[in-house]
């Protein structure tokens, strides 16, 4: 039992290990992303036009951070009269398409597996986003 | 003599190294985001420590007491709904960061378990239950039920797509560091 405990300690540890600089390695570029985008200007990218929701979809997927951040800055743009439907977008994409993470998505499991999962994540907040704010409207909420 | 040094640096570490230099470009290019990136970073690194802790724990359990022909039966082929259920749930209730979580999960597809499980525990990530009250603050309470309920299904949907779309392509855990 003892060297059963030591092989799984040891391959825990090996399986850490390696991963340890591909998680610095996100941690610093996602420090970065948002030192250098405040979430102020966020606001300043949506024109208010059709547009909207494909902005909300784009900077959603590209920005990233704790999705407490994205729920903060969707309810500001609300407040700035940003659509309900590119608000949505926004905070969709934020929390399930990972742009700054990709490179260690697919470094740790596979490109081509990384690639298909943010590309469906990608379609799927479109998606999401349209039956959201549809069912919302015929609900009267919003 | 750079090829040769690339070469004896393993990919991780590459990546890592790109990272490091392309945030010393930009701090030397905006100085004046210098101070707020350390913060930033110094936060994050506080806010993943206690998840470093629990998907260490987590792996070294699965390593521990969980073979690979019981990986299968749980979340290989095989699996059925109660694979799903138990994807989905994992994904809901597992904290922190979703790059956390790549280790576990590169280790468990390693020992069987199925692309589209993998696919859906990694979408779920995005439904954060201590997170609700403040979702329903800013967007209200329809919002919250509608977004998660349809996130669940889109998980299931992503999973089959991608598991399919991954077999058609040949995935052969191309690129993958471990």
């Amino acid at each position: 039992m003892k060297n059963k405990f030591l092989i799984a300690l040891k391959k825990t540890w090996n399986q850490f290990r390696q991963s340890l600089p591909i998680i610095f390695g996100v941690l610093l570029l996602i420090s970065l992303i948002q030192a250098l985008i405040p979430s102020e200007r966020y606001a300043s990218l949506f024109s208010g036009n059709f547009l909207d929701p494909l902005i909300g979809s784009a900077v959603g997927s590209i920005a990233s951070g704790n999705p407490v951040t994205s729920y903060i800055i969707g309810g500001e743009l609300l407040k700035n009269d940003v659509s309900m439907i590119a608000v949505t977008a926004f905070v969709v994409s934020w929390v399930t398409v990972g742009v700054i993470q990709f490179p260690a998505e697919s470094l740790m499991l596979g490109k081509r597996f990384a690639l298909t999962r943010n590309i469906l994540a990608l379609i799927s907040s479109v998606v999401i986003t349209i039956f959201t704010a549809t069912i919302l409207k015929i609900l009267n909420v919003y | 003599m750079f090829i040769k040094i690339k070469e004896k640096i393993s990919t991780n570490w590459q990546f890592f190294i790109v990272s490091v230099l392309i945030s010393a470009i930009l701090s030397i290019i905006f100085p004046a985001s210098f101070g707020q990136f350390l913060k930033i970073f110094y936060n994050l690194l506080l806010n993943i420590l206690p998840v470093f802790a629990l998907v260490f724990a987590f792996i070294f359990i699965f390593d521990l007491f969980l073979t690979p022909k019981r990986i299968i039966k749980i979340l290989g082929k095989k699996s059925g709904f109660r694979g799903w259920v138990l994807a989905i749930l994992l994904g809901i209730m597992s904290s922190g960061p979703v790059y956390m979580w790549y280790p576990l999960v590169d280790e468990l597809r390693d020992e069987g378990m199925r692309d589209s499980l993998a696919i859906a525990f990694l979408y779920n990530r995005a439904i954060k239950i201590p997170l609700m009250p403040m979702i329903i603050f800013y967007f209200g309470l329809p919002f919250l039920i509608i977004m998660s309920v349809l996130m669940i299904l889109f998980s299931v949907i992503n999973g089959y797509v991608g598991e399919i779309l991954l077999i058609k392509f040949g995935e052969k855990n191309e690129n993958r560091s471990s």
